[in-house]
């Protein structure tokens, strides 16, 4: 039987990620910062490189250690739960791409932190290679040199000089620095004609879902324990006991998913059903949690002051970035009988 | 929407064509400026333009400048103003939703003479100091403090989440007067001048990112004694009276709102590109199901507040019924407006509205389940007050 509990050495893995995260990326950099253009992540680039959290994709890292697709979901988990900016993944995938597509000189780049990877979420749902006039949402543009497309079909690096129409767009996350753009040159720096980046993509997020979800019951929990009204603290109500119930349900549900995909890997890469079974389980959990984790606060919940927003905000783009539900539904049909 | 009922007797209808002939002729047509002065006088302006027009206060009494119909016209009213697509109430709405109802069931003749008209006539804006810090749900918690002195109350304390009150003239302002007493005894609700001396505002912004509600810090504010509303220490009941307002009554316009707001939706689906990124998403079974559903239940929130009108006909209150109308609403509205962020697809990562759906409104609408009491108390209103289930501690 293979391992779904986390073993000790993922244990001490994710303590040695927290120890950063908790300590460099707090929630709360996030908060009442809504209007300011900076990416509060992207000034902290040095440390994610210096990290090596950008080479934490390869088969084989510099340090020798080489991470299963289980470990790195455990660490996108955590990402999501400190809603790490997605340039970080655009990053962590862009170098395996470069890789394999043989641009080493953009790899190394990418891992010594000097160039950035936006991703790229596309407008046009085609699912074939880009074309030119498609048009793309780009997270993160003008902190990045170079941007990733994927899709079903493949994956590739593009430059900004490739684009067009490039117009800043207001996203209902404020702080994502969100851009509409029109390629005008389809000719990608790199492209892997194959689904596996789409589909490592689709996972990583999901897991950075399930994080943010988990982050939502965390503080939905803490709340319901000091928080009183009528005398009492409100989670001894069961109408909040019975919600952060759910939402703890809904964590593991889509997180046992998210077991049964990574693990699914296999020379043809992960299994697409059990991606988008992951996805869509992890979506719900993150935008059920996040919304719940809200009314649990109460009026407090509904302020840009409350950190409890800004799970919502990124469980939508998340959502968004690993495809529409609809898209995913229809794959997991279209795929034969799991069992 | 277009569908002609048998809801109404013929002279209800003429008076229905009165108002769509009316509306159509006087609505505004410049939009609602972005800055809260600038929505202050927007919103004053138009509510002045029905009064001259002569269409405020359809179901406030004559002798206070209303216009003494039955509320079932002021039902039609709503209705027609939702589908001119009339501007949002804004910053008249607690005093015309259950400011003003309150006063009327609950003030004295001369607070009714001063207050009503201007309220009807657009001078004023009205907020709702109910809300603290501690006592949000336990509302009868709560801790800001009245003290009599030579004809005035003397109040010190705090509130927040009142909505308007940064452009607010008037406050429903409710307050303990008897030190020594404990929940709902010892309350008076009193009118509050909010120009006078020793009061703070402070802007709270909200998720989306407005402007709303507000902190309000009370440092020995001297209110007179003539403004308290009912008596001093009967605040309870009377803060009950504005609830009920606040719960019931104020969804008519809301309703068909949201009703027009889905056939919109419908139309957007039946033109744009669904899942398969050919068909129209009309075309998808699941979007197809979920917009039928909503048109049911759409159909069935209008009935609902259909009943709570004629229950108020008879009885002169919403009752606790108010809150199965309150629950039914916030919850319709958060499933629909989810349902235009997922059929926006990816465009919904955008705040820009496309035409007129945002993913916005569904961050929005998580609002509803918890102002004018979250959707536990509603349910838990339900539960003990309508089917007499036992009281949780
Ligand atoms: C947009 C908006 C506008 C508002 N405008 C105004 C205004 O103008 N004036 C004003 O006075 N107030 C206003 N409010 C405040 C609103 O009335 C309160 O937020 C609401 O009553 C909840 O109180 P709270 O925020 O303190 O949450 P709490 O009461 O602390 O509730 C926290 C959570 O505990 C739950 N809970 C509490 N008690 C129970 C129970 N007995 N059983 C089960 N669950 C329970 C709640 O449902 C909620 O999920 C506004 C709120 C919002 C969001």
């Amino acid at each position: 039987m293979m391992q779904f509990t986390v073993s000790d050495d993922q244990a001490q893995l994710l303590e040695a990620f927290q120890r950063v995260t908790r300590e460099e990326f707090p929630a709360s950099r996030l908060i009442s910062r809504v209007e300011s253009p900076l990416n509060q992540d992207v000034v902290k680039w040095p440390v994610i490189s210096q990290l090596g959290w950008l080479e934490l994709l390869l088969p084989e890292t510099g340090a020798g250690h080489a991470y299963s697709s289980v470990d790195q979901c455990l660490v996108h988990r955590e990402f999501g739960q400190c809603l790490l900016t997605p340039v970080v993944l655009g990053s962590m995938l862009g170098v395996g791409l470069a890789m394999q597509a043989g641009a080493n000189v953009e790899a190394q780049a990418i891992m010594a932190g000097r160039m950035k990877v936006a991703p790229a979420i596309a407008c046009e749902r085609h699912g074939g290679r880009p074309a030119v006039g498609d048009r793309f949402y780009v997270v993160g543009l003008s902190d990045c040199e170079s941007v990733l497309i994927w899709n079903d079909g493949g994956a590739g690096l593009f430059t900004a000089a490739q684009l067009t129409d490039i117009t800043v767009v207001q996203a209902v996350e404020e702080s994502l620095g969100l851009h509409r753009v029109t390629l005008k040159d389809a000719k990608p720096q790199a492209w892997m004609a194959s689904a596996a980046t789409s589909q490592q993509a689709t996972l990583l997020i999901s897991a950075q879902l399930v994080g943010g979800a988990q982050a939502a019951l965390d503080m939905a929990v803490a709340y319901a324990k000091t928080r009183e009204q009528f005398g009492q603290q409100i989670g001894a109500f069961q109408a909040i006991k019975h919600k952060c119930s759910d939402m703890l349900a809904r964590v593991e549900v889509a997180w046992g998913q998210i077991m049964m995909a990574a693990l699914s890997q296999g020379d043809n890469g992960l299994d697409p059903f059990h991606v988008s079974a992951a996805k869509v389980l992890a979506t719900d959990a993150a935008l059920k949690n996040a919304a719940a984790n809200i009314q649990v606060h109460g009026g407090m919940g509904f302020t840009a002051e409350c950190a409890a927003q800004l799970y919502l905000k990124r469980a939508h783009t998340l959502d968004l970035m690993a495809g529409p539900g609809r898209e995913h539904h229809l794959r997991i049909l279209a795929s034969e009988s799991p069992v | 929407m277009s569908k002609k009922n048998h809801l109404f007797s013929p002279e209800d209808e003429r008076f229905r064509q009165q108002v769509r002939d009316w509306l159509e002729a006087s609505k505004p047509r410049t939009p609602r400026p972005s800055d809260a002065q600038g929505q202050r006088e927007y919103d004053l302006g138009w509510q002045r333009t029905q009064y001259e027009g002569g269409w405020a206060g359809i179901a406030w009494p004559k002798e206070y400048g209303g216009l003494g119909l039955p509320l079932i016209r002021q039902l039609i009213w709503y209705e027609e103003y939702a589908r001119a697509e009339a501007p949002h109430v804004g910053a008249s709405m607690v005093g015309l939703n259950h400011g003003g109802p309150t006063l009327i069931v609950r003030a004295s003749d001369e607070q009714k003479a001063f207050h009503l008209p201007k309220i009807l006539k657009g001078e004023v804006v009205w907020s709702q100091g109910f809300s603290e810090p501690g006592s949000g749900s336990d509302l009868a918690s709560l801790r800001t403090k009245g003290r009599v002195e030579d004809g005035h109350l003397v109040v010190n304390g705090q509130k927040i989440w009142t909505s308007y009150a940064h452009i607010s003239d008037y406050q429903e302002l409710l307050v303990r007067t008897d030190p020594d007493s404990s929940r709902h005894r010892g309350l008076t609700w009193i009118i509050c001048d909010m120009k006078l001396p020793g009061i703070t505002i402070r802007p709270i912004r909200n998720m989306v990112g407005d402007h709303h509600f507000n902190e309000v810090f009370y440092d020995n504010v001297r209110i007179p004694l003539a403004n308290v509303v009912g008596q001093i220490g009967e605040g309870w009941s009377v803060a009950m009276s504005t609830l009920g307002f606040e719960r019931g009554t104020a969804h008519a316009r809301d309703q068909i709102e949201l009703s027009l707001e889905l056939e919109k939706l419908i139309a957007y689906a039946k033109v744009h590109p669904g899942p398969d990124g050919v068909r129209p998403a009309i075309k998808d079974d699941e979007f197809a199901g979920r917009l039928a559903m909503l048109r049911a239940e759409m159909s069935a929130l209008r009935s609902l507040v259909y009943t709570m009108v004629s229950r108020i006909e008879k009885t002169g209150s919403p009752g606790p019924e108010g809150s199965i109308v309150r629950l039914y609403f916030a919850e319709t509205k958060q499933r629909m407006t989810r349902l235009a962020a997922d059929l926006l697809g990816v465009a919904a990562i955008e705040r820009h509205r496309v035409e007129g759906l945002s993913a916005l409104d569904y961050l929005n609408s998580l609002r509803f389940t918890i102002s004018a009491g979250t959707a536990e108390i509603q349910r838990n209103i339900i539960g003990e007050r309508i089917l007499g289930l036992p009281r949780g501690k």
